[in-house]
C-alpha cells in the first residue's frame, strides 16, 4: 500500500460505531443485547416514578438487582456478538462497547453497595456516562496493543 | 492457533492487501491472523480456504 495507515482509521476503531454490523453475522446477539439494555433501563424508570431521586437517594436494591442483572446480559450477548466478526477493527469495536458496559455495571453495583451501607455519596447521574466512556477507550487501547 | 498462511500467499503471489480485498477485510486482518495475534470467525476461516481453494485445516491447526 502506497499511503501508510496507523491501523486505528483504517476501517478502524475510532470512528463511529458500524450500527449496520448488527444485521450481519450473529446480528440476532447484537439485537438481544440492545434488547437487553433497554430492559435494563426499566428498574431504573420503575424506581423514578416511586420517587428515586439520581444523585440524592440511593437506588433501591431490587431496582439494583434488576438493572445488573440485565447489564450483565446484555454485556455477555455483545462479547458473543463481538466474537462472530470477521474484521479485526470491527471486532475491536464491539469487543470496546461490551467491556465497558461491563466494567460500567460492576463500579456502578460497587458503589450502589457501597452508597446503600453509606460508605459514599449517592452516584451522580453523569457518572455512568464518564465511567463507560473512560472504561470504552481503555478497552479499546487494550484490544488494539492484543491484535495490531 | 497457528497459520501457514503466509508460505500459502507466497506461495500464489499474493499480497496481503490483495488477499484482504478478497477475503473482504482489511489489510490489518489479514497481517494479525499471519503474525497469530489475531484468531479469524470460523467464517473468515472458511472463506480463506475457499480462496486458497484447500482444506480450512490445512492452513488453520492448533497448537501441539
Amino acid at each position: 500500500m502506497s499511503k501508510k495507515s496507523n491501523g486505528l482509521t483504517e476501517s478502524g476503531s475510532w470512528l463511529p460505531y458500524r450500527w449496520q454490523l448488527i444485521g450481519g453475522e450473529g446480528g440476532w446477539l447484537g439485537i438481544g443485547s440492545l434488547a437487553a439494555a433497554i430492559v435494563a433501563a426499566m428498574p431504573l424508570f420503575a424506581a423514578r416514578a416511586l420517587g428515586w431521586t439520581p444523585g440524592v437517594d440511593a437506588l433501591p436494591v431490587r431496582a439494583a438487582v434488576g438493572t445488573l442483572t440485565g447489564a450483565v446480559l446484555t454485556g455477555l450477548l455483545w462479547w458473543a456478538f463481538s466474537r462472530r466478526q470477521d474484521e479485526m477493527f470491527h471486532r475491536i469495536q464491539a469487543r470496546e462497547y461490551g467491556i465497558a458496559g461491563v466494567a460500567t455495571a460492576a463500579l456502578l453495583a460497587i458503589w450502589g453497595v457501597l452508597v446503600a451501607w453509606r460508605l459514599a455519596e449517592p452516584i451522580p447521574p453523569l457518572a455512568p456516562l464518564l465511567i463507560f466512556g473512560f472504561a470504552k477507550v481503555l478497552a479499546g487501547l487494550l484490544a488494539v496493543r492484543r491484535w495490531l | 492457533m497457528t497459520t501457514r498462511l503466509p508460505l500459502l500467499r507466497s506461495e500464489r503471489g499474493l499480497t496481503q492487501a490483495e488477499l484482504a480485498r478478497q477475503a473482504g477485510v482489511s489489510r490489518q486482518t489479514i497481517n494479525s491472523i499471519e503474525t497469530q495475534r489475531y484468531e479469524p470467525s470460523l467464517s473468515l476461516a472458511l472463506v480463506i480456504a475457499r480462496i486458497f481453494g484447500r482444506p480450512v485445516e490445512e492452513i488453520f491447526a492448533l497448537p501441539d
